[in-house]
């Protein structure tokens, strides 16, 4: 199945849809005065030319378009924070070895609203490919960390990177043209230590690429929420955004501590790098501000197998986080969630035995989950292990 | 305003009670914007104050007037009308001593009233931002908060809960017409209490975010002063039907002991002979609290709370009713009948404002054509629905189910009914992660909506 992914102005849609050969339907972002709003999934088989594009996308659009929608014709601006100043930021960028990615990265980011300065952390690199394509960008600036690991690069990012906020966004996502100031928006309030956006599907050409986004993607939903303690149990930081997208002040490393070194892609623990980190703000009181119109477009894993590499590491990752909580931290709260997880998971591990054929996907999910988390609590240590040795 | 050149404008009447420390600070606060404000003179009220208060002041020299009255422990309510009985401004400025004013503090409140004589002036004093991971402290965060979002919101609409004296100014003349705080409400609700009476003579309420004092709650409330705070609030919310039966509906006090379940039956009975365990519950409840945070007992945490503020506010309402306590809540279901003001949308949002405007209604009832599409509530001790409130009532989700489907209709073509069955207007409002995560993959099954 192949999807298009189109970005269509309310006010200025087209008169119809293309309808290119191949394509099953489109995922549509809505927009509204330019803003990002909602999205509509549109199906080519279901779709009719004659009827207005406008009716059939407010038919499939979901409720956060109608709100946006409906306030708009009863003249209410829109809620969005008016900051009173705006910080200082800088853009991090943590790459290895995805130079047509990074490229397309970089051509974002020079088309933004505004222009930030910008780092590329080279993370234990094996060609001068990284560097080569950096070059070609004068004001971009290059750096290198040696050490392999996504938070040996996410902590680098803290030192080399100048300004009151650091801005992460992943090499192979391309941001929105307000990405960064909607995400500088919100940091006003200094209990706000961390903000995070939207991430959209660049492409959904591959089944794979389909069935990530079918499970929920990146996507956490199209409203602004603040988040703290009391919203949601500081475990479920994820919740609150992902390290695809996001901006953190630089204070918060000296409240919190830095990122994980044990954590993160390119460890043993697989994941978790980020929501470790939201975990830990969101724990000592401070404030998460989930901001949809910052967003940005991620290009997802093209094969199954790198999908399903992708499940097991969340899983992975987030045994890593309550091994860590559990045992270095002696956090109560960490058995109470893995007891949890038991709860859900082995009904689920039921449900997915007696299926048969397991739908569309090579893997049964709650296996592949159940495999990650299982994985989790040794990577933890043995990740930690290699990163005190280091 | 009228006044002579050395009599003061305003007058800032801080009641203290022990918080030597804070009350230097806030006295602090004020005297950095004594020479570029308006003229004002400063009343503190120190009320049962064993803490060298007194020698701290008398060893202060501030750039503006400072009076000092001394009483021995009579609560916030009459220590504040002490204080204005001593000062003597025109416009009275009532600040806690747990709020430091920031920058240009006294003159937002002057400003205010310029612009609006005759106006209460509810200035803001949200926490001071000091994170802390502790439950009590994020609950207690949240409430203050939401509070001060709350009046900040587009078309708020003032009930006498918006009224708290920690950071309010009206005019002297006002004051006395209303007749001051009613000394009944000795520890709490003094502020609610005079919103109704302000609220029921007309008074308009103003929010003045600009008056910005920070409060200093992570120093002043902990566990156990809530819980005593609780049963002062169920002292007097028990107070207040008593003296204002329209309200008696809407307090918690009336509300939860006339329920006509078992539980409610056995609080009825129990509670009147607890008294004995009043202290022991006070005390030991922020330590069982502590306990459940410390084992990540995050729920039963929760359910604990709420039963122990519960205990001691219906503890205090049932020691504020005494031999009233049997009849209470009776009579009075706070049916009022108000003929509501008819509104039809079709005829246009301008108008619909201006209609508003023009009639001041208790109660509104929305239409388009022959649809209805909200109520606008009566509520007692609130302000009169105006046309700036109407735009911000259309957009909450409840109406926006109702409004979108006509709007749709004219927008889109097809059927009202039709568009009514969009699955979409359900998730109005929600923004909880699972719920959405939900809504996006019935996005991705063929059919919906349709």
């Amino acid at each position: 199945m192949r999807l298009s992914v189109l970005d269509l102005d309310f006010d200025t849609l087209p008169e119809q849809l293309d309808q290119p050969e191949g394509y099953d339907g489109a995922v549509v972002l809505l927009r509204l005065d330019g803003l990002p709003c909602g999205q509509a999934v549109v199906w080519y088989d279901q779709y009719d030319p004659d009827i207005p594009l406008a009716r059939q996308l407010a038919q499939a659009a979901n409720s956060s378009f109608w709100e946006r929608w409906v306030a708009r014709e009863m003249g209410v601006p829109a809620a969005e924070p008016i900051p009173h100043r705006q910080p200082s930021v800088a853009i991090a960028i943590c790459t290895r070895e995805r130079p047509d990615d990074l490229k397309r990265c970089l051509d974002g980011l020079l088309a933004m609203s505004i222009q930030p300065p910008i780092v590329v952390v080279d993370n234990a690199p094996r060609t001068d490919a990284t560097r080569d394509v950096v070059a070609q960008y004068p004001s971009v600036r290059y750096v290198v960390e040696p050490r392999p690991g996504l938070d040996y690069a996410r902590n680098t990012a803290f030192d080399q990177a100048e300004g009151e906020i650091i801005a992460f966004i992943d090499d192979d996502a391309v941001p929105d043209a307000d990405w960064i100031s909607c995400l500088l928006r919100n940091f006003d309030d200094p209990l706000v230590m961390a903000a995070t956006g939207l991430t959209m599907a660049l492409e959904l050409e591959s089944e794979a690429q389909v069935a990530f986004q079918k499970l929920g993607g990146f996507g956490r939903g199209f409203k602004r929420v603040t988040y703290d303690a009391v919203v949601i149990d500081p475990f479920d930081s994820w919740k609150a955004g992902a390290g695809v997208n996001f901006a953190v002040r630089r204070s918060a490393a000296d409240i919190v501590g830095r990122f994980d070194l044990a954590l993160g892609a390119g460890t043993t623990a697989q994941a978790g790098d980020e929501t470790d980190f939201f975990r830990r703000l969101l724990a000592a009181g401070y404030k998460i501000v989930y901001d949809p119109q910052a967003m940005n477009w991620h290009r997802h894993r093209r094969s199954m197998e790198e999908l399903e590499r992708q499940i097991y590491g969340y899983e992975c990752g987030s045994f890593a986080i309550l091994t860590k909580a559990l045992l270095f931290e002696r956090n109560p709260r960490a058995l109470a969630r893995i007891v949890r997880w038991w709860r859900y998971q082995i009904p689920a591990l039921l449900r997915s035995a007696r299926k048969t054929g397991g739908g569309h996907l090579p893997f049964r999910i709650p296996v592949v989950q159940t495999r990650g988390a299982c994985a989790g609590p040794g990577g933890y240590l043995r990740a930690r292990q290699k990163a005190r040795q280091a | 305003m009228d006044s002579l050149p050395d009599t003061p404008v305003i007058s800032v009447i801080i009641p203290s009670h022990n918080r030597q420390t804070l009350l230097a600070q806030v006295l602090d606060a004020l005297a950095r914007q004594a020479d570029v404000t308006v003229r004002f003179e400063v009343v503190v009220v120190l009320d049962g104050c064993r803490d060298g208060s007194p020698a701290m002041l008398a060893g202060r020299s501030d750039p503006f007037p400072l009076r000092i009255v001394e009483l021995p422990g009579v609560g916030p309510a009459m220590a504040r009308n002490a204080g204005v009985t001593e000062a003597a401004g025109e416009l009275l400025l009532f600040l806690d001593d747990d709020v430091i004013p920031t920058e240009g503090f006294v003159a937002a409140h002057a400003a205010a009233h310029q612009s609006r004589p005759g106006a209460a002036v509810l200035g803001a004093y949200p926490p001071e931002p000091v994170a802390s991971g502790d439950r009590f402290r994020l609950d207690s965060r949240r409430w203050w908060t939401a509070h001060f979002d709350g009046l900040a919101a587009r078309g708020h609409r003032f009930t006498y809960c918006d009224l708290l004296t920690g950071n309010l100014s009206l005019s002297r003349a006002l004051w006395e017409e209303v007749g001051g705080l009613d000394s009944q409400f000795a520890k709490a609700r003094e502020d609610w209490e005079l919103g109704v009476r302000l609220m029921e003579h007309g008074v308009p309420f103003i929010y003045a975010p600009q008056a910005l004092g920070w409060h200093q709650e992570h120093l002043t409330t902990t566990p156990g002063s809530a819980l005593r705070r609780a049963k002062e609030e169920g002292r007097s919310d028990a107070l207040m039907a008593l003296k204002h039966p329209q309200l008696a509906h809407l307090l918690a006090a009336s509300r939860q002991l006339r329920r006509p379940n078992w539980t409610s039956r056995l609080r009825k009975l129990l509670l009147p002979r607890l008294g004995l365990f009043d202290g022991a519950v006070m005390a030991a409840g922020p330590k069982m609290l502590r306990l459940l945070e410390r084992a990540g007992l995050v729920g039963p945490r929760r359910w604990l709370d709420r039963q122990l503020r519960l205990y001691c506010y219906q503890r205090g309402s049932i020691e504020a009713l005494g031999r009233d306590f049997a009849r209470f809540g009776g009579e009075g279901t706070g049916g009022v009948a108000v003929q509501p003001l008819d509104l039809d949308l079709a005829q246009g949002i301008e108008r619909a404002e201006a209609l508003l405007a023009e009639r001041r209604p208790a109660t509104v009832r929305i239409r388009h054509g022959d649809r209805e599409i909200a109520v606008l509530p009566y509520a007692p001790a609130a302000e009169p629905w105006n046309a700036h409130h109407l735009r911000s009532q259309l957009v909450q989700p409840h109406v926006i189910r109702k409004l979108a489907p006509v709007l749709a209709a004219s927008a889109f073509g097809g059927g009202v009914a039709e568009w009514d069955k969009l699955a979409a207007l359900g998730m109005v409002g929600v923004t909880d992660f699972t719920a959405q995560l939900h809504e996006s993959q019935r996005q991705w099954m063929r059919l919906v909506g349709r």
